[in-house]
């Protein structure tokens, strides 16, 4: 094999290794997100699809989640807080699909105690469907197996979309605030987004 | 001279009394770093604590009580394939000389419908049950 046969196959297979620029893993294969318009607050509308060129970082959860969706938005606080000024080319979006019990307005608020810039948004069974499948993300009624409650059951994972609306990069429950913060200010600087 | 002695009495009193409570062995059973997430009232939030036995036998919980919450009990995060969904737990084990932790994510104290805010700084005692029928208090701060 020669030397640019070689080169060329080493990239090939970073290609594949996780994110390339980026310690979260790279989304396989790589999504649009839907054009899918989800409800917040007042009336307003998010869809993932349509970005005003900013980057987002999404998670689904529901807002009586005691356990994992506020260790979420916490985390996305220190995230917010690290960012500084680059935090502005940031939408952080909260997804409830608990469609039976949660509605827009709580979704919102819920989000929003976290940081006054986090958008909260819900749906009806139908939007949460059409926007899942697109993050490989799941959500459904019932507990675990061998549970006597019945709950509501969802991904854990965090998500960055990016200016394009390509579903881009995904992180697992555990992450640490200093990977994401890594990741999106790369991510602001490598798409031109913010100078530097 | 005995002047200066009688008025550094109270002083080194309070010292010695202060290095005695620091010289104290720990209880043999003892809650650890308790904590609970910051919520708006009536809503839904979790505490989460260590629990250290250094006894030789072991421990188990049984639940908690207090009377922040409408209700209090023991739950874990489960994971199933891309899910995630909790799970109610009747009882808490901790080997002989173990540790049992609660985080995020794992197991923890679910707190329905709370009687008031729990604001960041603020303390929230709960009360943790045994099942030797022995009790030892939590004092949780609370945490944004």
């Amino acid at each position: 094999m020669n030397r640019r046969a070689a080169c060329g196959l080493l990239l090939l297979l970073l290609a594949g290794c996780g994110g390339g620029d980026y310690l979260g893993t790279a989304m396989q294969p790589a999504t649009p997100a839907p054009d899918v318009p989800l409800p917040g607050d007042a009336g307003d509308t998010l869809s993932f699809a349509r970005t005003g060129g900013m980057v987002t970082l999404a998670t689904f959860g529901y807002t009586s989640c005691p356990d994992v969706c506020p260790n979420t938005l916490s985390r996305w606080r220190d995230v917010k807080r690290a960012l500084g000024p680059d935090a502005a080319h940031v939408r952080f979006v909260f997804v409830s699909g608990d469609w039976r019990n949660d509605t827009p307005g709580r979704a919102a608020e819920f989000a929003r105690a976290f940081d006054p810039a986090f958008i909260g948004v819900a749906g009806d069974s139908a939007a949460i469907h059409r926007v899942l499948p697109a993050f490989q993300a799941e959500v459904g009624y019932g507990g675990p197996p061998g549970s006597k409650t019945a709950g509501f059951a969802h991904s854990d994972f965090d998500y960055v979309v990016d200016e394009t609306g390509r579903i881009a990069l995904w992180y697992p429950f555990t992450v640490r605030p200093e990977t994401l913060v890594r990741d999106l200010r790369r991510m602001l600087r490598l798409h031109r987004i913010v100078d530097g | 001279m005995s002047r200066a002695i009688r008025a550094l009495a109270p002083v080194s009193l309070l010292a010695a009394l202060a290095l005695a409570a620091a010289c104290a062995p720990p209880a043999p059973v003892r809650v650890e770093d308790a904590w609970v997430r910051a919520a708006d009232s009536a809503a839904t939030t979790a505490a989460y604590f260590t629990l250290v036995n250094d006894r030789a036998d072991s421990l188990h919980v049984t639940g908690l009580s207090g009377d922040c919450a409408a209700s209090i009990s023991l739950h874990e995060s489960v994971r199933t394939g891309r899910l995630v969904s909790m799970r109610e737990v009747e009882r808490l084990d901790v080997a002989p000389h173990g540790r049992l932790v609660l985080v995020p994510g794992g197991r923890h104290v679910m707190l329905t419908g709370l009687r008031r805010a729990l604001r960041p700084g603020q303390r929230l005692d709960l009360v943790l049950h045994l099942s030797d029928g022995s009790q030892l208090p939590v004092p949780a701060s609370v945490r944004s």
